[in-house]
């Protein structure tokens, strides 16, 4: 099992879910974040003062699949948040050690 | 248009028949009686010509009138903000401060063009039914303007305007040979000044309700141009056929008491052509469009009817029983309306939307605006009650349709407003203004030609605004980028976030 986390632009949310919806993948837990990475940020200008936001803001979306699914769902969440353009974000895929679902107690793959 | 008839002073001859056989336009005997009952209107011009003194006596403003006139332009101007913060709350939070700003920079861009050109286009005299003369580009010269009232209505021909009464103030048909001419004055017994104010604010409010149907998705730049060439090329032109006593659709005797058609149908109008021209925001219709803030939305809605007094009641002319009519119909037909809209929605959706009760209510003032002067009570409800539910239907339909009029402009102010405009020639008072649609012979006609010169204020509206976004879109387009679109217009616009977190920086 790994966890699938995207970070992508905040306006490519509802591309990245429909596009896991068509595959199949329903199941997501999704967080408004800050960050920075090669991208520069930019200017706002209040009165005279300039100020430079290098942390722009993202969502980070999250995705429990099993192994033989992951390249899918990479494809897919890549593919729907791709504008290619500096600041697309990134994808991170870790290992999960065990799953457990709250209502049946159903462990791991059962679980996902 | 009442708010003119109030101040008009009629000859000495029609003063001494007590008004209800001067010859005047179907309206006029309204302003006729309700000059009878203050006892104010006719003061200036009427007592001087009465008493045959040569030289007329210098005009001295009514205080009270004046204060109340300077009160609702500060009202009226309000209403701006108000609808700045209405529409914000709209819009999706990274659109706040542009969606703002379309409000707030009308204030400064409209203000302007009114005193270079707009209040001559629209109120100069020596002009034709079509546009004022050009004399006051600039304004009237300083001493003029503030130690004089608004002088008589000049036509084409250079004379002052008259027009002929054909029903008294009790609706009936007055004989031929009893008809007699009335030159016309506009808000006679307040400072010129105070008129030409008053008026300006409803040339800066206009504007600002098209850019319900452009938010989100249109540059800021060419959005100034075309709203300074809409408020001269359509608003003033409008603005002088239905006010000023030259004008085409005065002299008709077509009633819009406050602006129904000025304001309303013909900003809704030009939102129409706007939301067709500039297009629909990227993914509409797939993806959410949520309003970020309706409390700031409802506390929009409360500042334009609160404002609204002033546009409405401040449209008399002055503190007498005619703005007190007003004021009491305004409120009766925002509440009745607001009230139709939670019904409905209750039983339509078997929950009342915030959102829908203050749509309602800005459906309803829209309905009453042209009406407030010229129905009763009652029909101010059912001017509400009626207009609430058309706009109910237009906003749900609008809902499902492919045209992007984002904030429901069209919906709200355009049919409001066509709404409104019919229900008054259906519910005009003759014992109020008049004119009764089901009583004066040729009652039908009333109701016709209040379709008539409705429609036509729409058609010029939607035409020129499709005409004039379009060669802005050939010179040097109106969209945002795809980019800045999604980026939100208040950084790609105006290099500000309305809501900017420090953790950021």
């Amino acid at each position: 099992m790994k966890l699938v986390e995207a970070v992508v632009r905040p306006h490519k949310l509802q591309d990245v879910k429909s596009a896991l919806a068509d595959i199949g993948v329903v199941g997501m837990t999704v967080t408004d974040v800050r960050g920075c990475g090669r991208q520069k940020g930019h200017v706002e200008r209040y009165r005279g003062s300039e100020y430079t936001v290098d942390l722009l803001s993202k969502v980070k979306i999250e995705v429990a699949v099993k192994d033989s699914q992951v390249d899918e769902v990479v494809e897919c969440i890549a593919t729907a948040a791709r504008t290619g353009e500096i600041g697309d974000g990134k994808i991170f895929i870790r290992p999960i050690e065990q799953v457990v679902r709250v209502r049946t107690g159903d462990r791991d793959e059962d679980a996902l | 248009m009442t708010e003119f008839f109030k101040t008009l002073f009629v000859s000495p001859c029609a003063k001494a028949l007590g008004f209800t056989t001067a010859r005047m336009a179907l309206p006029l005997a309204f302003a006729a009686l309700f000059g009878a009952l203050t006892g104010h209107a006719y003061a200036q011009g009427g007592g001087a010509s009465a008493s045959e003194t040569p030289e007329p006596a210098p005009f001295a403003p009514n205080t009270g009138d004046t204060a109340w006139v300077l009160a609702s332009a500060a009202l009226v101007l309000l209403m701006t903000p108000a609808l700045a913060f209405f529409y914000g709350g709209l819009v999706r939070g990274k659109n706040m401060l542009n969606t703002l700003m379309m409000s707030f920079s009308a204030m400064a861009l409209m203000a302007i063009l009114w005193v270079v050109a707009g209040y001559s286009i629209a109120f100069g005299n020596n002009g034709n039914p079509y546009h004022g003369g050009l004399g006051w580009a600039g304004l009237p010269p300083a001493m003029e303007l503030f130690t004089d009232n608004y002088p008589p209505a000049i036509g084409a021909d250079g004379k002052p305007v008259q027009l002929t009464m054909t029903v008294d103030a009790q609706g009936k048909a007055i004989p031929e040979a009893d008809q007699k001419a009335a030159d016309i004055e506009l808000f006679a017994t307040v400072p010129h000044g105070a008129f030409m104010i008053f008026q300006m604010m409803f040339f800066i409010i206009t504007p600002a309700l098209i850019s319900g149907a452009l938010v989100e998705r249109m540059k800021f730049v060419p959005y100034l141009i075309f709203i300074g060439l809409w408020g001269l090329l359509v608003y003033c032109p409008v603005a002088h056929w239905v006010w000023h006593p030259a004008g085409w659709i005065f002299t008709k005797g077509a009633m819009d008491f406050a602006g129904g058609a000025v304001v309303h149908v013909n900003a809704g109008f030009a939102a129409l052509a706007g939301a067709l021209v500039v297009g629909q925001r990227r993914g509409y219709g797939s993806r959410p469009m949520l309003p970020h803030s309706l409390p700031l939305c409802l506390l929009g809605v409360g500042l334009l009817w609160f404002g609204w007094y002033g546009f409405n009641a401040g449209s008399a002319g002055g503190a007498g029983a005619l703005g007190v009519m007003a004021f009491v119909n305004t409120t009766l037909g925002a509440a009745a309306a607001m009230l139709v809209w939670m019904i409905i929605d209750l039983v339509t959706r078997k929950e009342i939307s915030a959102l829908g009760a203050g749509t309602g209510a800005v459906a309803g003032l829209v309905g009453i605006t042209p009406a407030c002067g010229f129905v009763s009570p009652t029909g101010a409800i059912l001017v509400g009650a009626i207009t609430s539910g058309v706009c109910y239907v237009m906003a749900t339909l609008r809902a499902r349709g492919k045209v992007d009029d984002s904030l429901d402009a069209f919906a709200v102010h355009g049919v409001g407003g066509f709404t409104g405009a019919l229900l008054t020639g259906i519910f005009a008072t003759g014992a109020l203004s008049g004119v009764n649609a089901f009583i004066v012979p040729g009652g039908l006609s009333t109701l016709l030609l209040q379709l008539q010169c409705t429609a036509v204020v729409a058609a010029y509206s939607f035409v020129m605004s499709y005409v004039i976004l379009t060669a802005i879109k050939a010179l040097g387009g109106l969209r945002a980028t795809d980019e800045s679109e999604e980026r939100g217009l208040d950084l790609s616009m105006h290099g500000e976030e309305a809501y900017a977190s420090e953790s950021r920086v």
